[in-house]
């Protein structure tokens, strides 16, 4: 038995009109627990939302290998299964279809085509256990997404597992043993929540500054957006900072341009990045775990608690200073950060490029792909469950590119994030089948190599900082004296394509931009950490900034320098036992000297 | 001798026919102050497309070459392809052929008629500051602004724009007000029975309300063959009356299982503000285990506001839900047989059968 493994037996107390107190034996399995998962991957996107990960049947319209697992039942019977599912693409009915196989005996029912979007636990009717050790196993049938968030085995024929979340989060923290208290990861100067290029670089400079750091990141690779699951190129230059000791940790995780969506995902450098990462003695890395509580004292974070994505273990990671590398914004969000979603209004911002009114649109989500041309035809099928296309709209191309995208205000990038993912996926899918089966002659030798299932977000929050970026800012070349983040990258503010939208309107998946040019400007160190929760750093796209001014400071080489700016901020922060505020009103010539030094010619 | 003219009379004839015939419609100066003459080219005495046999110069400060190629439209204006003379391809700086790729980047050039071509100055497109000069003859051209390097062929700037306002210029905006004029039934009738989707488009917007009636046949085809965009089109312009009329109703509801999910959206939601009839109820029903929840709601709901028209053969697919192995299906089954018992005595029997059935 597999120690990771988190399976208990518990006799739940159940009690029905039929049963009065009976008691019966119930086994809870988490699917993302399984010891082999196959094909089947981790997706840990929606934790915020279903406070659990899940696994899905990623294999482009291939079935993918099974995933298996041994369980202990408390003894032999008669079991009454439940899998908690859903069909991710009811329209009408969606194909993400599996089955559960108990000791090599496939069970009848097929889950995952019921033609509800509902996250629930369906019946798999009656199997008989003849031993209690058991091998499971989830049995893909389509390649098409299948998702699987748990299992139960119960032998009271009365009881359904709940569905109403804040009595499901009760029963499953229940069932794991969440109630206990974490385990203890450690007490750190600086923890570092999210490991993408913005919180990897944090981290780094952090770490390099004497500080034990911690770098808490829910994948099992660093590089968020410009990891080999993503694959989105870096963009925002180095070369022309204010301060150029700011981005020789960018410099130094760059594997080069391998453009966005390239089929061969080595080429973004995972491996270069936990390399990087793992050779720092102070730095101690925490892949595969999210972060979704926090725990304040005094109206500071005191504690961050985070949980395996596999095996549901909890860690709690206490220290003096935290930042929010997470894109989303969670770990403000946890503490009561103040923090904007959405566009403000011009009225609000002055800005020329704001909306008049304020509304809740935000950049989209990619989820990019890539074809590479065999030697012979190779098939792929139709999917009538997917966004359809005709010779009069389709898009002609053997990958994706930036465009690919979903979003706009048409979802929530946080609480619609798997529906996000999945109308992406259906845009993917359902273009592919158009043409490999309607336009043989030109891709009947092309196979999908890389489909992306998670999803490379954009926008979500903005937590605020002691200042607020704006467009007026970034064109007038404001220069603060605490500027200290050069950013190059155009105002960037993607919109639906005019086409896209006509034939999909509220469902567009593919977008235009406007580039509207910027000379170099410096992003100021009061932008990088809370107005309201005074230990809280932010790097990357949660930083204090309108949604316009977003536009351009979103690119990732420019997030890794944020990151090493609040490594180098940090190190203040703990030198003086101050705040990160106190440095911008005490210490800031000191923050400015340690950017500036090594540098032989810098012209303030 | 007279056998031999006959022999040559027939095959001119013969050749002849074999041309489609084609008439000036009308003519166009471009901007290189050129006279194109448009024809209109029939095939079985119908209209087919338009076609301008194009002669022009391409110039760059008083360097020429001539461009000689045959443009074809549809009949609404779209550009659809151009021919050249086999010993004339297109070249491009220094007098480089075309190649494959450049042929298939022109097409795809040419068929956006959104192409930022439109919006810029040919003076606008090549960088002036880096000239390449030719080694071949005493030429210059600008190297192309890179900005719009997707939207011309590389080397071959002027042609590309030439060409793209030929195909996209005032010809294309020319040829919808002829074909207006010209329409008639027959040429609607054409449009309807054509397989090229933007002439459903066209067609089904030059009906008035209350011809939809007469071409119902025409729309019931498009609702089976065209473009899904077209079907989507189609059943958000077919009027309220449509809908009422409980045959035409019938008809569209026939197809509910064989349009796309998006189409069957809407049609639901047509249907949800006329009576329903119970012809049209009881195809719905048939269907009822193959649509997804939120349409089961959707069909559900239709049957519940016109509960008098629910028959026995729609109250007994209803009933088959209540024990169903998708559990989605279950409690919208009962609380729609629950509705309906207040005013249909099938269902009331349907309900008091399951219930004393249950355990």
């Amino acid at each position: 038995m597999q120690r990771l493994l988190i399976i208990f037996f518990l006799c739940w107390s159940v009690t029905s009109p039929a049963q009065d107190n009976a008691l019966s034996d119930l086994l809870f399995i988490e699917a993302e627990s399984f010891t082999d998962k196959g094909g089947w991957k981790i997706d840990q996107q929606s934790f915020d939302v279903m406070s659990s990960s899940y696994l899905l049947a990623h294999g482009m319209g291939r079935p993918i290998p099974d995933a298996v697992t041994t369980v202990s039942f408390p003894k032999t019977g008669t079991y009454h299964l439940w899998v908690r599912t859903k069909d991710w693409a009811p329209f009408p009915k969606g194909p993400g279809k599996f089955q559960v196989a108990v000791n090599g005996q496939t069970l009848d029912t097929e889950f995952g085509v019921s033609g509800s979007a509902e996250w629930q636990w369906y019946y798999g009717g009656e199997t008989e256990i003849n031993q209690t050790e058991v091998e499971l196993a989830l049995k893909d049938l389509t390649g098409f997404n299948g998702r699987c968030d748990a299992l139960v085995f119960t032998t009271d024929d009365s009881f359904t597992p709940p569905n109403q979340p804040q009595v499901l989060m009760g029963f499953r923290r229940a069932q794991l043993g969440l109630t206990e208290e974490p385990t203890n990861a450690g007490n750190f100067d600086l923890v570092v929540i999210g490991g993408g290029m913005a919180g990897t670089c944090a981290a780094i400079s952090g770490a390099r500054q004497g500080l034990k750091v911690a770098l808490i990141q829910n994948r099992p690779v660093l590089g968020g957006n410009n990891s080999s699951e993503v694959r989105v190129h870096l963009m925002g230059d180095i070369d022309k900072n204010y301060y150029p000791k700011l981005g020789r940790i960018v410099d130094e995780l760059d594997s080069g341009d391998p453009g966005n969506g390239n089929p061969d995902g080595d080429l973004y450098g995972d491996e270069r990045k936990l390399a990087v990462a793992r050779s720092e003695k102070n730095l101690s890395l925490f892949l595969n775990t999210h972060v979704d509580q926090v725990e304040m004292k005094d109206g500071q974070i005191a504690a961050v608690i985070g949980r395996d994505i596999a095996s549901n273990q909890e860690y709690r990671f206490s220290g003096s200073l935290f930042a929010d590398c997470t894109g989303d914004g969670t770990v403000g969000h946890l503490a009561g950060a103040d923090y904007r979603a959405g566009r403000e209004s011009q009225a609000e911002t002055g800005e020329s490029l704001a909306p008049e009114e304020a509304d809740n649109f935000t950049l989209g989500t990619s989820n990019l792909w890539a074809s590479v041309e065999l030697d012979t035809p190779t098939t792929f099928p139709e999917t009538p469950w997917a966004i359809q296309f005709s010779d009069e709209y389709h898009i002609d191309e053997h990958k994706a590119d930036w465009q690919w995208e979903t979003g706009f205000g048409n979802f929530n990038t946080i609480t619609e994030a798997e529906e996000i993912r999945d109308h992406n996926l259906r845009a993917i899918y359902g273009n592919w089948s158009y043409l490999k089966n309607q336009k043989a002659d030109k891709y009947a030798n092309h196979e999908l190599a890389w489909v992306a299932y998670i999803g490379g977000k954009r926008e979500s929050r903005r937590l605020l900082g002691d200042h607020i970026l704006t467009q007026m800012d970034i064109q007038d070349g404001v220069m603060y004296s605490d500027g200290l983040v050069t950013a190059t990258w155009t105002i960037d503010l993607h919109f639906p394509n005019a086409e896209n939208s006509k034939y999909f309107p509220g469902e567009e998946f593919f977008a235009a931009t406007k580039h509207i040019r910027v000379q170099p400007y410096t992003i100021p160190y009061r932008c990088l950490y809370s107005r309201n929760v005074p230990n809280l750093f932010m790097a990357g796209r949660d930083i204090s900034t309108t949604h316009v001014a977003f536009g351009s400071t979103r690119v990732m080489r420019t997030c890794g320098m944020m990151g090493e700016a609040v490594g180098y901020a940090a190190s203040v922060c703990r030198k003086y036992d101050v705040l990160p505020r106190a440095v911008y009103e005490q210490h800031l010539d000191e923050l400015i000297d340690l950017v500036s030094e090594d540098i032989v010619e810098v012209q303030k | 001798m007279k056998a031999s003219l006959l022999l040559i009379l027939t095959i001119t004839t013969l050749f002849w026919e074999l041309i489609p015939p084609e008439k000036k419609v009308f003519e166009v100066n471009t901007n290189d102050s050129v006279l194109v003459e448009v024809m209109l080219r029939y095939e079985a005495e119908q209209p087919q497309e338009y076609v301008a046999h194009v002669t022009t110069p391409v110039c760059k400060e008083g360097l020429c070459h001539i461009l000689v190629a045959d443009l074809y439209w549809d009949l609404l204006g779209n550009f659809l392809r151009y021919e050249l003379p086999p010993d004339q391809p297109l070249t491009k700086f220094d007098h480089k052929e075309f190649t494959k790729e450049d042929y298939e980047k022109l097409d795809k050039i040419l068929a956006n008629e959104y192409s930022l071509l439109g919006e810029h100055a040919i003076e606008d497109l090549v960088d002036e500051s880096t000239e390449l000069v030719s080694e071949e003859v005493d030429a210059v051209t600008g190297a192309t602004v890179k900005a719009v390097q997707n939207t011309v062929v590389s080397g071959a700037v002027y042609s590309t724009y030439a060409l793209w306002h030929l195909a996209n210029g005032e010809i294309a905006r020319l040829i919808p007000t002829y074909t207006q004029q010209q329409l008639d039934e027959d040429l609607l009738q054409q449009f309807f029975a054509s397989d090229y989707y933007p002439y459903h488009y066209y067609a089904i917007d030059q009906l008035k309300p209350e011809q939809f009636f007469e071409y119902m046949p025409q729309l019931i085809r498009l609702v089976k063959e065209s473009s899904i965009f077209v079907v989507r089109y189609a059943l958000n312009k077919i009027p309220t009356s449509i809908y009422q009329d409980s045959d035409w109703q019938n008809q569209l509801v026939q197809q509910f299982p064989d349009i796309d999910f998006n189409a069957q959206q809407l049609l639901l939601k047509k249907l949800q503000s006329v009576p329903l009839a119970s012809s049209s109820m009881e195809v719905l029903a048939y269907h009822l285990d193959q649509l997804s929840e939120q349409q089961l709601t959707q069909v559900l709901g239709l049957m519940t506001d016109n509960p008098q028209q629910v028959n026995k053969a729609s109250i007994d697919k209803i009933v088959l839900l209540l024990d169903h192995t998708n559990p989605v299906y279950h409690q919208p089954a009962y609380q729609a047989l629950k509705e309906l018992s207040a005013y249909n005595s099938q269902a009331q029997q349907a309900l008091n059968d399951h219930e004393t059935s249950s355990p």
